[in-house]
């Protein structure tokens, strides 16, 4: 049944190298920058969020590393390969809504093998949908399926042609927080068994920390690495881990870099 | 004890209820009378007008009707007249849908061919009549290609819009799974544009069935428009009013027909 799953975690795929990667966006006929000089390394197999608030281009740069946004100037790299435009090689799960309406759940997460040209690609989709303990609902259209159960889709739908990287963007963001709590739960429980490397952007300070290992910190206007800030809580972990000291103290460290960077915006804008 | 008391109420069902409800019945209901109001006023006139040649009664129009249909005259009318809305109507939409996607989808050819799309548009199809007769003949040539002018804007706007629709998250999601151009347009942007082409489609075979019956009053020896032209010409009002009722009643049938399968075509829209 899992003959899929349980090929061995190729964590030596999956490095992201962006050099000097700058974004431009034109703007009633002016051009304004995105993203300044970005520098980043991220190694196979890690999970790394992009912390930041609104508008400070971490999507962006999402955008740039899954070759949706071409750079004004600067490159990203996976595995040494230039990105151009969007291919397997990267997963995306978007924030909602990117499940094509007109397929079951079975068939939006066969599409990328049956695209790849795999020999079954139902069988293969059945099992990502196991994964995310959806196969129940292999014949359900999405509009059918909750907003949890419609992310769960795109993540086994993102996770089924096995790609090196899997780019999140605010995948939870619309969930009530109940569900988003256990839907950490469960990534982290996929990402241990799959070992992809994982680009996880969001706003929230706790769900960056909790699923990280490393969380880069991002400056508003332009968006930039503010600082790089290693979780190391160990794996695997519980929810609980929010309880300790020493998340605590992440916590306030974190926190208090994000406050900066909203608080330059908040007042940018009134004044 | 409620509930007991409730049941012994005996049920009112008063012609009043039942045109208040929602559903099927109800709206049978209420076109019956509908419809029955109509045939009650056009009795009144015509009696009252008391000339036939202008305006001769339902029951007279009934009459004929089965004169038309024991002849068989009526029954090949309609065949010849069908078969040109559906050739005409399959040509155009052959044409159509494709040539809306690769529009919607290719830049370049989009602004070569959209200009030229956008010139013709406004010729209604009986201005095309002339040169169809000049080109075609009469008979069934001439027709088929009225009744595909007729069609084609249509189904070629509705589909071109609904592809212009197609959501940039479902194309990079699709590339990020391993789609390429071609799976783009049919896998993608077929299906989000199929709602509009459906659409299309049901204003193109009523517009197509419009004009097959003028293509028939100038450019055809055969069919409902022909017959209704015929009659006139030989003061038969009777059968001219047969021919438009006939050509009302089946164009809506069309329509129906078109409506009920929709859940069928359209299958992530219903409930």
């Amino acid at each position: 049944m899992s003959t899929h799953l349980a090929e061995k975690p190729r964590a030596v795929q999956g490095s992201i190298r962006i050099e000097h990667v700058s974004v431009e966006f034109r703007r009633d006929g002016v051009a304004m920058l995105a993203l300044k000089d970005i520098e980043l390394a991220i190694e196979p197999g890690e999970f790394t969020a992009l912390l930041g608030p609104s508008g400070c281009g971490k999507s962006t740069l999402l955008n740039v590393i899954g070759g949706m946004v071409r750079p004004a100037r600067g490159e990203v790299r996976i595995d040494d390969t230039p990105v151009t435009e969007p291919t397997a090689r990267c997963g995306v799960v978007f924030q909602q809504h990117s499940l094509f309406p007109w397929m079951t759940a079975l068939g939006n997460v066969a599409f990328g093998p049956r695209m790849l040209g795999h020999a079954s690609p139902e069988a293969e989709a059945r099992e990502f949908l196991a994964l995310v303990g959806l196969e129940k609902y292999s014949g359900a259209y999405p509009a059918q399926l909750s907003g949890g159960m419609q992310q769960r889709v795109g993540i086994a739908r993102a996770l089924a042609t096995r790609p090196p990287v899997l780019l999140m963007d605010e995948p939870f963001g619309a969930l009530d927080a109940q569900t988003r709590s256990i839907m950490q739960e469960e990534l982290l429980k996929i990402w241990s068994k799959l070992k992809t490397t994982v680009v996880f952007v969001t706003h929230d300070v706790d769900e960056a920390l909790y699923l990280s290992d490393r969380v880069f910190a991002m400056t508003n206007s332009p968006g930039g690495i503010k600082e790089e800030i290693r979780v190391d809580l160990g794996r695997p972990r519980a929810p609980e881990v929010a309880l300790s000291e020493k998340y605590g103290a992440l916590h306030r460290r974190v926190h208090r870099l994000i406050r900066e960077e909203s608080l330059k915006v908040f007042n940018g804008i009134t004044s | 004890m409620e509930r007991a008391i409730r049941t012994n109420i005996p049920p009112r069902i008063s012609a009043r209820s039942l045109l208040a409800g929602p559903g099927w019945a109800a709206n049978t209901l209420w076109a019956a009378i509908g419809i029955g109001v109509f045939v009650l006023v056009w009795t009144a006139i015509a009696l009252q007008l008391q000339n036939p040649v202008l305006l001769p009664t339902p029951a007279v129009v009934l009459e004929g009707f089965y004169r038309l249909l024991a002849d068989g005259y009526l029954v090949n009318d309609v065949l010849a007249s069908l078969k040109r809305v559906f050739v005409g109507f399959l040509m155009a939409s052959a044409v159509g849908v494709p040539l809306a996607l690769l529009l919607a989808y290719f830049v370049p050819l989009r602004r070569l061919i959209l200009p030229v799309v956008t010139l013709i548009r406004p010729i209604p199809p009986i201005a095309w009549i002339p040169i169809a007769i000049l080109w075609f003949g009469v008979g069934d040539k001439p027709s088929f290609f009225i009744t595909a002018i007729a069609a084609f804007f249509p189904i070629f706007l509705n589909s071109f819009f609904g592809g212009m629709s197609v959501e940039d998250q479902h194309l990079n999601a699709a590339r990020s799974l391993g789609a390429k151009k071609v799976s783009l347009v049919i896998r993608i942007m077929f299906p989000s544009a199929l709602p509009m082409i459906w659409t299309g489609l049901k204003i193109g075979l009523g517009q197509s069935w419009m004009a097959v019956v003028t293509a028939e009053l100038i450019a055809a020896q055969s069919g409902l428009g022909y017959m209704i032209q015929m009659s006139r010409l030989n003061l038969e009002t009777a059968y001219v009013l047969v021919g438009m009722v006939t050509i009302g009643v089946l164009g809506s049938l069309m329509g129906a027909a078109l409506s009920g399968v929709e859940r069928y075509v359209l299958p992530w829209k219903s409930k």
